[in-house]
């Protein structure tokens, strides 16, 4: 046990849950293996967030955090395809982002809170509705709705430049 | 278009779904989906499947170890975790698939185990070698507390989990095979159509899987046999497979002077 978490249980229960989602998105087996520990720990950390009816969800969520910073410092582009919006949004506040389209999304998400790179990739990679994000992060619907809304309209502003 | 991709029910609800960790709304929509979404009932399939897979490769018990190290570690004073790969380690079956078995040879009887000999080149006079800059082959084997390096001649048994590392030291292309006392033959490093890997640069490289050494006797020998140019795996097979089937000491024998190999013998534990 680790304060009040039983973190072997934990590794059971939602250990290939969050090492899926790990490998889903780094494509490297070691990585997504170190991610995953990495994911147990803040969840130790932040144990008094934990949603007891759903530790699923902040699992996932922190996992695909884990994950985005990882590909951040990397900085590599993912050579499998399909890949180029997990990297943009992954990347959005790498100074050598040089590239408009990079640019365009380094500008658009520096405007808004952290976690929009997880709702982001949520939404737009993933395919979760706004109320799925919204349950699956914590947020109100209406909260997570007036985020993405607000992207949008950084994006018209920014494109109509 | 299949019906699942038109409305892909996305991997989280899914997962959640099988953990029964989905509001009660959320949960009957997918329920009502499964009874006629032949697609996603598969999904459904591999992930039980992929469950199994983790929890053999990575058993909650060990997994939850490397987290309380890891979390000890992160404490203010506490010493810095080991680096990632020697706090996770594939277990036995995972592993063993993934060194690649060429070629078994017939079982026989060998002799008693040779000594082993320092990692050496065997090209000694090649003009190109830098002192202190030799491309060099590492093996660790897994411990209760991470991993500890082997040096040649260094004892094993069958169970133990060994992870391969080289470093290429400007050397392009490389192989890295084992052979042990049964004479079978083991590729760890190649390029996948049957000719010698692009080496990485930098520090010791580590392989992607570790591997589980089985019951064979006597001995386990590592070979990293490198050049400059591309070449292919087939006369670096057949060297290490007479070496198995004549008993002679390392290196291989009758490989051209472009390669410089380097080798380690691992002596296998007697059984009682």
């Amino acid at each position: 046990m680790d304060g009040a978490l039983d973190v072997e249980g934990l590794s059971q229960r939602y250990g290939p849950m969050v090492l899926r989602r790990c490998r889903q998105l780094l494509r490297d087996e070691d990585e997504a293996m170190d991610a995953c520990q990495d994911v147990f720990v803040r969840l130790l950390e932040r144990r008094d967030r934990l949603d007891a009816r759903y530790p699923s969800s902040l699992l996932y969520t922190i996992a695909t955090n884990v994950c985005l910073n990882r590909i951040r410092a990397r900085g590599r582009r993912p050579a499998a395809p399909g890949d180029e919006l997990l990297h943009r949004i992954a990347m959005t506040r790498s100074p050598a982002a040089l590239s408009e389209a990079r640019l365009t999304l380094d500008r658009l998400f520096g405007r808004h809170p952290e976690s929009t790179r997880v709702m982001a990739l949520l939404h737009y990679r993933d395919g979760l509705t706004l109320e799925q994000v919204a349950e699956q992060t914590g947020l109100s619907v209406s909260g997570v709705r007036k985020r993405l809304r607000g992207l949008r309209h950084t994006l018209l502003e920014m494109q109509g430049r | 278009m299949s019906r699942d991709t038109e409305a892909r029910v996305p991997d989280v609800i899914l997962e959640r779904y099988r953990l029964g960790e989905l509001p009660a709304d959320e949960a009957a929509r997918v329920e009502h989906r499964l009874r006629t979404d032949e697609a996603l009932r598969r999904r459904l399939d591999e992930l039980e499947v992929s469950d199994r897979e983790i929890r053999r490769c990575y058993p909650p018990e060990w997994l939850a170890e490397q987290v309380r190290e890891r979390r000890r570690a992160s404490v203010p004073g506490a010493p810095r975790p080991a680096p990632a790969w020697t706090r996770h380690w594939p277990l036995p079956a995972a592993l063993a698939a993934a060194a690649v078995v060429l070629l078994v040879l017939a079982p026989r009887t060998f002799g008693p185990p040779l000594t082993g000999t320092a990692v050496s080149p065997a090209a000694p006079g090649s003009p190109d070698r830098i002192k202190g800059l030799e491309p060099s082959l590492t093996l660790y084997r897994r411990t209760a507390r991470g991993s500890e390096t082997l040096a040649d001649g260094a004892t094993v048994r069958a169970g133990d989990q060994i992870r391969v590392g080289y470093r290429a030291a400007g050397r392009a292309y490389g192989v890295i095979l084992s052979v042990d006392g049964r004479g079978a033959v083991s590729i760890h490093l190649a390029a996948e159509d049957a000719k010698a890997a692009p080496l990485r640069s930098g520090e010791t490289v580590l392989l992607d899987r570790a591997f589980e050494l089985d019951d064979a006797p006597l001995w386990e020998r590592f070979y990293l046999v490198v050049a400059e140019e591309p070449f292919a795996l087939a006369p670096v097979v057949e060297a290490a497979r007479r070496v198995a089937l004549e008993r002679q000491p390392a290196p291989l024998p009758a490989l051209p002077s472009q390669f410089q190999q380097y080798v380690i013998t691992l002596v296998k534990e007697a059984r009682p």
